[in-house]
């Protein structure tokens, strides 16, 4: 990507911001159109979120078919990053991380399994599977019920248990 | 690294005073994405461009990455794609789960981000054979992405006694620093302790050993756990070894 592009994705922001620089003015704004396809990072509160729907159900077909040659049967291998485990908080140093005993907030399951996954595919997914995936293994670490149905509403209202286990390392830096 | 600033990519798109954060995104396969707050991108953060002088090399990010001096590498971010400034971090997985260190209590840093004091001896090295007593040169890189080294301290009797290495100029901010100090090795087992180092007349607290010259007989200290944030791996442990009658010193 050139400069010139750059700058014109961060014009865009400006301009939703409803801001105007004193500049050269230098790029161009980005139709919205161009940069929906870049436009994937979710925020915890749900911000970017699509629309569409999954149930655990619907994820489990879809997690054997793309995921478990990796992950493994029910999200149980060692050998890549867990996400299944007795939920529980990190209870020492050298405990293993994973979604129920770990992960501060449910959006990030969603923005990354859309962002990166499948491995040798990644962003092959519908918004529906990635949001019947994320319910899957919500379920599997009983976070949510077996029926529940996650979208763009009900995801972000997911507690995760391990929300309050972090300290910001330099409060003075953020 | 020769680039843009990116305060002035900032100033020209003007800046939303809701914006506290904003989120890079690389173009690799899976868009590796990080928060950085709007305070380090108007401090010193960098488009990157070139590096030593010619433009970035495909696997350090080429055409242009982004750069946060002193704070973790994986912040770096490669093929950046874009820079989305938001109210709130977007606590992506690689803040939220795999630069979160967990603590001894349980607890977990978050937004771990700077790199504080750190160093390693590159000389003596892994592999090196000392084939005689005598004069050797103990040289490292010292940093601190706090800002610039001031000194360097280095022990070879693990840290019963201490001496200030020469630096190499020029001494930058947030720049590797490499230090370097004579040493009389007399054939015996030694502990090239880890230097300890001040910036501004301050000595750093946590100074610790961790490349080793050792005898055959000494306990190996492979499996010896940190104290909090246990973050700093240990160096490989040297072995001595003789052969031919003569003191043959050789650090694996």
């Amino acid at each position: 990507m050139s400069t010139h592009k750059l700058t014109a994705a961060l014009s865009i922001f400006a301009v939703n911001f409803g801001c105007l620089a004193a500049g050269p003015n230098l790029g161009k704004s980005i139709d919205a159109a161009e940069i929906a396809a870049w436009d994937i990072s979710i925020l915890p509160d749900g911000t970017g979120l699509p629309p569409g729907s999954g149930t655990p159900a619907q994820g489990a077909p879809v997690y054997a078919q793309k995921c478990a040659a990796c992950h493994g049967e029910n999200a149980k291998a060692r050998r890549m990053p867990r996400w299944s485990a007795a939920p529980s908080s990190p209870a020492a140093i050298d405990t293993v991380k994973t979604i129920a005993n770990f992960w501060p907030y449910s959006t990030t399951l969603f923005d990354f399994i859309r962002r990166a996954m499948a491995v040798q595919q990644p962003r092959t997914l519908t918004n529906d599977e990635v949001y019947a995936l994320t319910a899957y293994l919500l379920a599997l670490n009983k976070l949510i019920g077996e029926s529940e149905a996650m979208n763009a509403q009900t995801l972000p209202k997911v507690r995760m248990p391990n929300r309050d286990g972090f300290i910001p390392r330099f409060p003075d830096k953020l | 690294m020769t680039g843009v600033m990116l305060s002035t990519l900032l100033e020209e798109t003007g800046i939303d005073p809701k914006a506290k954060w904003l989120v890079a995104e690389g173009a690799d396969a899976p868009a590796l994405s990080r928060s950085v707050p709007i305070a380090k991108a108007l401090d010193d953060a960098m488009i990157a461009l070139y590096q030593n002088g010619e433009r970035l090399m495909p696997g350090n990010g080429y055409p242009l990455r982004l750069l946060l001096p002193g704070w973790e590498g994986n912040m770096n971010v490669k093929w950046l794609r874009r820079l989305k400034l938001v109210e709130a971090p977007a606590m992506t997985y690689y803040e939220s789960r795999t630069y979160a260190p967990i603590l001894p209590n349980g607890k977990a840093y978050q937004f771990y981000f700077l790199q504080e004091v750190k160093s390693f001896i590159t000389h003596p090295s892994p592999g090196l054979m000392l084939k005689a007593p005598g004069f050797y040169e103990i040289s490292g890189i010292a940093y601190s992405g706090n800002g610039r080294i001031s000194k360097v301290m280095v022990s070879a009797d693990g840290g019963q006694s201490w001496a200030q290495a020469a630096l190499h100029e020029p001494v930058l901010s947030k720049a590797f620093t490499r230090f370097r100090v004579p040493w009389s090795w007399n054939g015996g087992p030694a502990v090239l302790a880890k230097p300890r180092m001040g910036r501004g007349g301050q000595r750093a607290a946590h100074a610790r050993p961790d490349h080793r010259v050792r005898g055959q007989t000494a306990k190996s200290a492979a499996g010896h756990r940190l104290p909090e944030p246990a973050l700093q791996r240990r160096d490989q442990l040297g072995d001595q070894q003789r052969g031919g009658g003569e003191p043959c010193l050789r650090i694996s």
